[in-house]
């Protein structure tokens, strides 16, 4: 069940009023709603309705991009609203898979992050796995994150797990998380990770396990 | 072992474009796709099909035949909202086999297990649909299925449109089929007498809440005449 705003919030994506959505957004802050929750009970709450009505054909993939880019537009003005606990002095470096574009997971847990105290560093969609590893061993990351929505994405995730685990920073705590795993449960306990973030409340709580933080 | 099953994961995936592109050749053999959903349909169908090759790839990969179950679950409820139904997509699956079986790829009984149990997935197994499927068999014997019209596929819109509770996509086949492909005048009487046969068969064989349901669902489509209910005035007609 949606709040009303959430719900014109939605309406306002499929409209595809992109003035109209922020200011939702900004109307939920005023009334005091938290970044958090405006995270996931207007903006992450009407992307899972909007996947639902595309599955349902009630509307086309053009208008699927629409309000998710809406969405991104959403998040990129909450950044600077973004509540930030002390800093942990932890990197946390997270990236979509090669191949994976659907990275708005990644975003929110992003921010997630680094309310919660951590310096991220967010590489988004399709990170080919070589360049993942450089960028590894660039920044020395305390924790990576790798996201996958797709199932037939974890080829990728494998590569990317390998390529880092080959690099100078190769005992690296590696995290993954997103909706390919959701039809396999048993599939992240196969991969050489030390944790698994199902959304992005589980994900700090992993990230702050795995840094001892 | 899990090895050769990757193994075939990776010939599956790097055999992508001639297993689509074979298996919606297979497909569009049957006139009914063409005139139904188009070239538009064709590329979505080739599309399709490679999606179903990278999922029994990920199944293979993660030894796990619930990821291609889970697949084809979602799957089916994506096409049923865009007039397709779940023997379609079983059908998709089926002629995926026999594609990869006549591009001679090693090792393919397991792929083909795989999609066996996804097709297996799709059958209904609660509620009014569940009966309706676990009396198909029956009901196409009593239907006498060498004198039918798309039984199978027209079953399975009815089932369908019970699991999903739709009343607009079983008419809307059964429009198509009337409108555009029974245009041949023993066809369009095949069409007619296997919609009779399935709504009687139901009523016959189902309860009383699926009988009618699957009936309301055959007379929505408006072929048929319908005989009206007796009134108490009947009682006294001489």
């Amino acid at each position: 069940m949606m709040s009303p705003l959430a719900e014109r919030y939605l309406q306002a994506q499929l409209d595809g009023s992109r003035a109209e959505a922020l200011a939702v957004v900004m109307e939920a802050l005023h009334q005091g709603m938290t970044v958090p929750k405006i995270h996931l009970e207007i903006v992450q709450a009407a992307q899972y309705e909007i996947g639902r009505l595309w599955e349902t054909n009630s509307i086309s993939i053009a208008v699927e991009h629409q309000a998710t880019a809406i969405s991104q537009l959403a998040l990129s003005n909450l950044y600077d609203r973004l509540p930030r606990a002390p800093t942990k002095g932890k990197r946390v470096l997270l990236a979509c898979v090669e191949g994976e574009l659907h990275d708005m997971g990644s975003r929110i847990a992003a921010d997630f992050l680094e309310m919660d105290g951590f310096e991220v560093r967010l590489l988004g969609a399709n990170v080919p796995a070589v360049s993942l590893a450089e960028r590894v061993e660039h920044y020395r990351p305390h924790l990576v994150a790798l996201s996958a929505t797709m199932t037939f994405h974890l080829p990728a995730l494998e590569s990317a797990i390998a390529h880092i685990r080959a690099s100078n920073q190769r005992n690296v705590p590696i995290l993954v998380g997103g909706r390919a795993f959701s039809w396999g449960e048993a599939i992240a306990e196969r991969l050489d990770v030390q944790g698994f973030g199902g959304d992005a409340e589980q994900l700090v709580r992993e990230a702050r396990r795995l840094t001892g933080s | 072992m899990q090895n050769a099953a990757s193994d075939l994961a990776t010939r599956l995936e790097q055999n992508i474009g001639p297993l689509s592109r074979r298996c919606t050749e297979a497909m569009y053999g049957d006139p009914f796709w063409s005139a139904r959903f188009g070239a538009r349909g064709r590329a979505h169908a080739e599309a399709d099909s490679g999606y179903h090759v990278k999922y029994v790839a990920a199944a293979l990969r993660a030894d796990d035949v619930t990821v291609f179950k889970k697949y084809a679950l979602w799957l089916r409820g994506v096409l049923v909202s865009r007039n397709m139904c779940s023997w379609h997509l079983a059908e998709s699956f089926r002629q995926l086999t026999l594609a990869m079986r006549a591009e001679h790829l090693e090792g393919v009984d397991r792929a083909a297990e795989v999609m066996h149990e996804g097709a297996l997935a799709l059958g209904y197994q609660a509620g009014d649909a569940g009966e309706l499927t676990a009396h198909l068999a029956n009901i196409e014997r009593q239907a006498q299925p060498e004198s039918c019209y798309r039984i199978a596929e027209l079953l399975s819109f009815l089932a369908d449109g019970l699991a999903h509770s739709d009343d607009r996509t079983f008419a809307c086949h059964v429009t198509f089929l009337n409108d555009t492909l029974a245009r041949d005048a023993s066809e369009h009487r095949a069409l007619l007498d296997t919609l009779r046969t399935l709504r009687e068969a139901a009523l016959n064989l189902l309860s009383a809440t699926a009988g009618s349901r699957v009936a309301k669902l055959i007379d929505s489509c408006g072929l048929l005449e319908v005989p009206p209910p007796p009134t108490s005035n009947d009682a006294f007609a001489l």
